[in-house]
């Protein structure tokens, strides 16, 4: 419990109608994306402008009450899980388009605009914002510059590291600061770059200025069907080799494809696995590149090749994809999304392992990912009224993650490490490398008050979870440690 | 230092006999003379030498090529240079991925060759600094140097993967990976590159690589007036191509526009440019002999070299205001960022003019170094509290960042 005097100070600063307290109404916050955690903050403001979020912040760090922001809760590693008796700072209704400056290329918005909203804005002008994560309808630009958020097109235009220039930037113990900013190369160390994608630890984004990209002349998408997810896989790898840059490249195995059927009907063909590759620039470009990719599909044993011919039939294919982590519940009563990163030419390989050890715990498991930049997404389905089948899923999706540490990929490519892999960390970084960042977040937020035990483990946490997510022996011994 | 032969002894010990010199004046760092350069062979021989150095108040600057030496203030004290030159090869290169691995004494036109000769693959780094040929990977990190390709590509931060480090009291660290996607951890590189080697020595890298183009076509506009050459520059940006250089160069008075893609790609888009807003193609040799003719610009010529960024819009006016004053600049329109050579008498005039263009500045060569001023208050003291959590006895090159950091 708070105390009233604090309470009463937070709404002092935000009104009664920018604070919850009531707890029906606080469950609404209680988790993100991941919903298997909960945890019931104490209270909940609702900040309009960046100086009631560093004054929040600066009662917070007097008062040693932890706090956690939250964009739209979309995050799928609980980043946003409240703290028990800690404030979440909801930054939703900041959600102002400041500014838009096509001279410059830029546009300037408040935390709490979506994502979608920035490229629709800018769209009738000829530009669009890149990063495209498939929850941009809801999540924030806020949520996307702490996670790092990627989407299928960033295999071409990058990540949101890459399209961020500068950050009106809440400390810690609530102070102001500017990061980075409309004119480059700011002097001094890139804490922007630091900040973006350190999941809400390091202090408070109100304000940031994206940069904005020109819609490309011309776009063409192919829908590839093959026999198996190997010879989708190679196709991906000879494309990759004949160096040509798709401006995607999405798979889907066969249980994906259909779950997709169920709720979009997008017609894809009944295939072991479905290839999406977007092209896109200049007409010529991007036409012959088309014919070279049609060319590989066909050399990988593609069974059936689609061309979109037209606007329509291009977002149809992409509704499908995007569709893949809501379809789920079609056909199945729950599941576990996974994220994890091996090098692209690992996905034949680590696919089967994937098939395997879904046999051995007899859990199906669909595949969906973003195959050009080998970030992988298997959602492991199971039914959580048999006894014990939700154990058995997080275990076979935590071997998935070993598998793709094996390989010599990631545990995460955009999700985040969050509450939910903060105890994998070991497994692919010694314990040197954790205490340096440890170090980096102490140089920010010394008191531990902003987001806390996310991101990075702490005995605390990874005591407490059962087995499964403890690193063995030979992990921490250093042995995956191999850059 | 009080006295040399103890210390050479030390770490005589640590990396042998061998790799421990006597510095001379040519080791200078921005002017302070050190009194011993080691070389480690590895990550665990710098720890060994840091650990040394932090524990005896030793102030340690690390060495590359030597080619942006001087890039950042003069360090406050500097006691050893910690040559990288044994820290070399190339640890992995997976062409099929994209990606490699390379050990920060490495020198870049090492690595270019290495990548280029890939059986099977043309690949390469997308990174072009100033004086590339010599330079070191470690040393194009921790001056964030970048060169032409930059319109594009971006700078080492936006191609690094992954990267390993030593800390000042022997920390060895790594953030990121190997493979192009990845959010664990903290992104320490981050930090790291354009540190000026104040955070930690940088022992090995990890790279986000490119295909090498099938082919490039180059547009010339020239012009006697900046602010049409910087007009021309912005109808570029704002058409639908995708150009891998812009470059303005002055008192040329030319910009150079570079597409590299496949045959028609390329040929389409230059023409593209050509046929809505003017200049003329060149033919691949004129291309090629254009942007040889300007590569080292502006560095070669004496005078001061400054570094220079305003918004891309209010270039225009900026460098209208500089042509006389400069002797010779080369500018990234799109990005507004740019490399100004003047006398050094002209300093204050070149800074008053960054100052009321709202731009920033850094001086890379002259009487002078200055790594740039600090716009806001809280992000230094964020900047001292990161330095403090890292190197707290300040071993690693003192002084160098801004606000003395
Ligand atoms: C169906 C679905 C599909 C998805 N697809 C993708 C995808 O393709 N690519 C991808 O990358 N992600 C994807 N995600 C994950 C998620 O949408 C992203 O991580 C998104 O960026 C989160 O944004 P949010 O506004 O919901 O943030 P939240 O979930 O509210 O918060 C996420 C983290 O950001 C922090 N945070 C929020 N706002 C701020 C702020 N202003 N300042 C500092 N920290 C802040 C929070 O503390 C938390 O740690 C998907 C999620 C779903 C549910």
């Amino acid at each position: 419990m708070l105390d009233r005097a604090f309470l009463e100070t937070l709404r002092a600063i935000v009104g009664d109608d920018g604070m919850i307290t009531a707890t029906p109404a606080l469950q609404t916050y209680a988790c993100d994306g991941l919903t298997g955690r909960r945890v019931s903050p104490a209270a909940v403001v609702l900040p309009l402008t960046t100086a009631e979020v560093a004054e929040i912040v600066r009662a917070c760090a007097e008062a040693q009450v932890p706090f956690v922001a939250r964009g739209a809760g979309t995050g799928l590693s609980g980043g946003a899980l409240p703290v028990a008796d800690g404030v979440v700072i909801g930054l939703s209704r900041m959600r102002a388009i400041l500014d838009i400056d096509l001279d410059n290329h830029q546009v300037t918005v408040q935390p709490g605009v979506t994502n979608l909203e920035v490229s629709k804005a800018v769209r009738p002008l000829g530009y669009f914002y890149a990063p495209d994560p498939s929850s941009q309808q809801v999540c924030t630009i806020g949520g996307n510059v702490a996670e790092n958020s990627g989407g299928a097109h960033c295999l071409k235009y990058g990540f949101t590291t890459h399209h961020v220039l500068g950050a009106t930037f809440v400390t810690a113990d609530g102070r102001i600061a500017r990061l980075g900013g409309a004119v480059r190369d700011a002097a001094g160390y890139d804490l922007l770059g630091m900040v973006i994608g350190s999941e809400g630890t390091l202090g408070i984004v109100t304000e940031v200025v994206l940069r904005i990209v020109r819609v490309p002349e011309s776009t063409e998408t192919v829908l590839a069907a093959f026999a198996t997810m190997g010879d989708a896989g190679e196709a991906v790898s000879r494309i990759i080799a004949a160096g040509i840059t798709p401006a995607a490249i999405e798979m889907m195995d066969r249980l994906a494809i259909q779950a997709c059927e169920e709720i979009v009907h997008a017609g894809y063909p009944d295939c072991g696995a479905a290839l999406i590759v977007e092209l896109d620039g200049p007409a010529v470009e991007s036409a012959a590149f088309l014919r070279d990719v049609l060319d590989i599909c066909a050399a990988s044993g593609a069974t059936e090749t689609r061309v979109a011919a037209s606007e329509a039939e291009r977002a149809l294919i992409w509704k499908a994809r995007k569709a893949a982590f809501a379809s789920m519940g079609r056909i199945s009563p729950n599941y576990y999304v996974q994220d994890g990163v091996i090098p692209r030419t690992r996905l034949r390989d680590v696919l089967e392992q994937i098939g395997a050890l879904s046999a051995t715990y007899g859990l199906r498991v669909a595949n969906v990912f973003h195959a050009g930049d080998g970030n992988l997404h298997p959602l492991v389905l199971y039914d959580n009224s048999e006894p014990g089948a939700g154990e058995r899923a997080l275990q076979l999706a935590g071997l998935i993650l070993d598998a793709c540490i094996t390989a010599g990929g990631s545990i995460t490519g955009e999700h985040g490490v969050g509450s939910d892999k903060a105890c994998y960390m070991p497994k692919m970084f010694s314990p040197g490398s954790i205490s340096v960042m440890g170090r980096v977040r102490d140089a920010f937020d010394a008191r531990d008050l902003c987001n806390p035990g996310k991101a990075l483990p702490t005995p605390r946490l990874c005591g407490e979870v059962p087995g499964m997510y403890r690193p063995h022996a030979i992990e921490m011994s250093g042995l995956a440690e191999r850059l | 230092m009080a006295s040399v032969a103890p210390e050479l002894v030390l770490f005589a010990e640590l990396v042998g006999a061998a790799h421990v010199r006597a510095a001379d004046a040519s080791d200078a760092v921005g002017g302070v003379v050190p009194s011993l350069v080691v070389s480690p062979a590895d990550e665990d021989e710098v720890a060994s030498v840091l650990s040394a150095a932090t524990a005896r108040g030793l102030a340690v600057v690390a060495r590359g090529g030597g080619t942006k030496i001087d890039w950042g203030s003069p360090p406050e004290r500097c006691d050893v240079v910690l040559s990288t030159s044994r820290i070399e090869g190339i640890v992995d290169h997976e062409p099929a991925d994209l990606v490699c691995v390379v050990r920060a004494g490495t020198t870049l036109s090492h690595l270019q060759k290495t990548l280029a000769s890939a059986p099977g693959f043309r690949q390469r780094l997308m990174l072009d600094p100033p004086q590339g040929d010599a330079a070191t990977i470690g040393g194009m990190l921790a001056t964030a140097a970048s060169g032409p390709l930059r319109t594009r590509f971006g700078t080492p931060r936006d191609l690094v993967i992954g990267a390993s480090f030593v800390l000042s009291d022997g920390t060895v660290g790594r953030s990121g990976g190997k493979v192009v996607k990845n959010v664990a951890g903290f992104d320490v590189a981050k930090l790291l590159i354009g540190s000026l080697g104040t955070l930690a020595i940088v022992t090995e890298v990890a790279f986000r690589l490119h295909p090498l183009p099938a082919a490039s076509s180059t547009v010339a506009f020239e012009s006697r007036s900046v602010l049409e050459l910087c007009e021309f520059a912005a109808r570029v940006g704002r058409l639908q191509v995708t150009p891998s250089v812009v470059d303005l160069h002055w008192p040329e008075g030319v910009v150079v526009v570079r597409f590299d893609s496949s045959e028609q790609g390329a040929a389409v888009q230059a023409e593209r440019v050509t046929r809505d807003i003017g200049g003329r193609n060149l033919t691949p040799d004129d291309g090629a002999a254009l942007t040889a003719s300007r590569a080292g610009s502006p560095w070669t010529g004496a005078g001061a070299v400054a570094a220079v960024a305003t918004l891309p819009a209010r270039a225009g006016e900026f460098l209208s205001s500089m042509s006389a004053t400069c002797d010779a600049v080369a500018w990234r329109p799109l990005l507004g960022t740019g490399e100004m050579r003047f006398a050094p008498e002209a300093l204050e005039t070149v800074r008053t003019a960054v100052r009321t263009a709202g731009g920033r500045l850094a001086i890379r060569r002259g009487d002078v170094f200055v790594s740039g001023d600090a716009d806001d208050d809280v992000a230094v003291d964020l900047m001292r509290s990161v330095k403090r959590q890292l190197d707290p006895a300040r071993t690693l090159s003192p002084g160098r960042q801004v606000g003395g950091i």
